[in-house]
């Protein structure tokens, strides 16, 4: 029961780093490798705001995403917008991304140091399910991805300003000359999507030690997780985030702790093997 | 004076990758971020086989230099079939797999230890002119790889190639199989890249995991990218700057974690500046990128 358990928890933080992941992608459609210092930037910010000011942990998570969302957004508006505006591809924002990537992350580990760092004082409280057991935490994990996630389906399916994101999402020019302000809903979406990243890294920072170089390892099982769902459908994301949960239990629990990476990076590969299709070029809806 | 030869043996054999590569990125406008995995198949291949009772460096070099190209064959099959970020994010997913795999598979690869290359194999002696002759192979394999590289980009394949790039499905409806041309392009990169790694296990003496990372991977591109694709001069310079830049931090003084973070934070500027401002490189013929957003 308790690997039932670890696996809910793992696939609620993949889910909350596919959401993210997710809405920058259909926004900007490219891969916004950048987006991964979302994740430790949220834990650093949650850290700081609590042993430097003594904010009780919701507050200083709640603004560790607040800050979070807006350098996101910030970054995206400074560094990346301007080449979308030169009409640059795909390949040339990729870059600059992981150029972008390379100096966040570089910059906190000057700032912090390469050594974990731990948050203290977040409840110690286990609760029980059916034998297995979870911290208050990782119960808020899960609650706050499911939160999250019925929020971003609700405001796609039911509200103008999901309506527009898919209509930048779907095709930018034609949405331009229909009136929508591309260029600010993809500052929203950039910002919402950091501010998930940014939710996501608290949350890990009141579970476990985390360092500058944990982005990638929370970001890559969530790009699996919305290659698998098909990108645009929430609830297959959902589902998606499920199953590499799964997978990952199953390569801990039969090849062992260190492999659990591996098959995850391996179903990236198998991913485009299967469906070699330009995901940038597809009909997001069709 | 040991040290320039090693910092200037290190150049070439980046150099030698980074102008094989430039068929795929710069030419071809495929993102490769995996030439990572084939320099570190050549570099592991080397040390593995090397180390078997009898074993001589043709047969361990030849052994790193096959097993580059048939997993180049082997994944260059599936790659072939994509582009745009596809590949470049497949490719990224190939390097995750082969880092974690080499890092992970302790009773072959040494685990994060890493291998030394047998004495069998390469008996470096103590002299300065063991390091000059390795630097001198390597100075001919660049040689070569200029050669290679201006000669086919006159002939009517290079032509053909950058029409791939420029147009895929013109090029597809002429009866040319663009499948076949990547896949083969990948597989001279991959020969560049298990070349690059048994010369790299001569000159380092030591594999490990760090150095095939998935950074490893990137920073070859980013040779590309600042030097600038499309001629033979770019990649060399992108190779030398990306290798020098390191080196004058080394000697500024700051304390070691410092510096290596500095380092990668200069590197991340330097690539956004040129990505931003200068999308030909420094020397390039070739913007980098070529699809335009739908």
């Amino acid at each position: 029961m308790q690997l039932v358990v670890n696996t809910a928890i793992y696939a609620a933080a993949v889910l909350l780093s596919a959401l993210g992941f997710r809405l920058v992608y259909v926004t900007g459609r490219f891969f916004h490798f950048a987006h991964a210092i979302t994740i430790p930037l949220g834990a650093y910010t949650t850290w700081l705001l609590m042993t430097s000011f003594g904010m009780p942990f919701v507050l200083a998570a709640g603004l560790a995403a607040l800050v979070t969302g807006l350098l996101g957004s910030g970054l995206f508006l400074g560094t990346l917008a301007p080449l979308l505006d030169k009409g640059a591809g795909p390949q040339v924002l990729l870059l600059a991304s992981l150029a972008i990537f390379f100096v966040a992350q570089h910059g906190l580990a000057v700032a912090f140091g390469d050594d974990a760092h731990a948050v203290t004082g977040t409840t110690a409280q286990a609760f029980e399910f059916f034998g297995g057991r979870a911290t208050g935490t990782q119960v808020a994990t899960v609650a706050v991805a499911v939160a999250c996630a019925a929020a971003v389906w609700a405001t796609e399916a039911y509200t103008r300003a999901g309506a527009q994101l898919l209509a930048v999402a779907e095709h930018a020019e034609l949405s331009r000359v229909f009136g929508i302000d591309v260029r600010r809903v993809q500052a929203i979406a950039f910002a919402a999507g950091s501010g998930l990243g940014g939710v996501l890294g608290a949350l890990i920072a009141a579970d476990q030690s985390f360092a500058p170089d944990m982005g990638f390892q929370w970001l890559l099982p969530g790009v699996v997780a919305v290659l698998l769902g098909r990108v645009w459908h929430v609830g297959y994301v959902v589902l998606a985030a499920c199953l590499v949960a799964a997978l990952r239990t199953s390569a801990i629990w039969f090849l062992g702790g260190a492999w659990q990476n591996v098959l995850i990076y391996a179903l990236l590969f198998a991913y485009f093997a299967a469906k070699p299709t330009r995901l940038a070029a597809a009909n997001p809806l069709g | 004076m040991e040290y320039l030869v090693f910092v200037l043996s290190l150049w070439g054999i980046y150099a030698m990758q980074a102008l094989l590569l430039d068929v795929l990125v710069g030419e071809m406008g495929l993102l490769a971020l995996c030439q990572g995995v084939f320099f570190g198949c050549g570099a592991y291949g080397v040390v593995i086989v090397g180390s078997y009772p009898g074993s001589s460096l043709p047969l361990a070099a030849m052994a790193g230099i096959v097993i580059s190209g048939l997993l180049a064959v082997t994944v260059g099959a599936v790659l072939s079939r994509l582009g745009g970020d596809d590949f470049a994010l497949a490719t990224y997913a190939l390097a995750l797999v082969f880092h974690d795999a080499v890092l992970h598979w302790t009773r072959a690869t040494g685990g994060a230890l890493g291998l030394v290359l047998p004495e069998q194999v390469w008996h470096r002696g103590d002299g300065l002119w063991a390091n000059f002759a390795i630097l001198a192979v390597i100075a001919s394999l660049v040689g070569c790889a200029v050669w290679l590289s201006t000669r086919w980009r006159a002939a009517p394949l290079g032509r053909l190639v950058n029409a791939i790039r420029e147009d895929e499905t013109l090029t597809r409806s002429l009866g040319r199989p663009v499948e076949r041309h990547r896949l083969a392009a990948m597989l001279a990169t991959a020969i560049g890249g298990g070349v690059g790694g048994v010369c790299y296990a001569l000159v380092v003496g030591v594999v490990d995991p760090g150095g095939f990372d998935p950074m490893a991977s990137i920073l070859l591109v980013a040779m590309i990218v600042i030097g600038g694709a499309g001629t033979a001069l770019g990649p060399v310079v992108g190779a030398g700057l990306v290798i020098v830049i390191p080196e004058v931090l080394r000697l500024s003084g700051l304390s070691g974690s410092t510096a290596a973070h500095l380092k990668q934070m200069a590197f991340g500027v330097l690539l956004y500046l040129i990505v931003a401002f200068r999308p030909n490189g420094l020397f390039g013929r070739l913007a980098i990128g070529v699809e335009r957003r739908s």
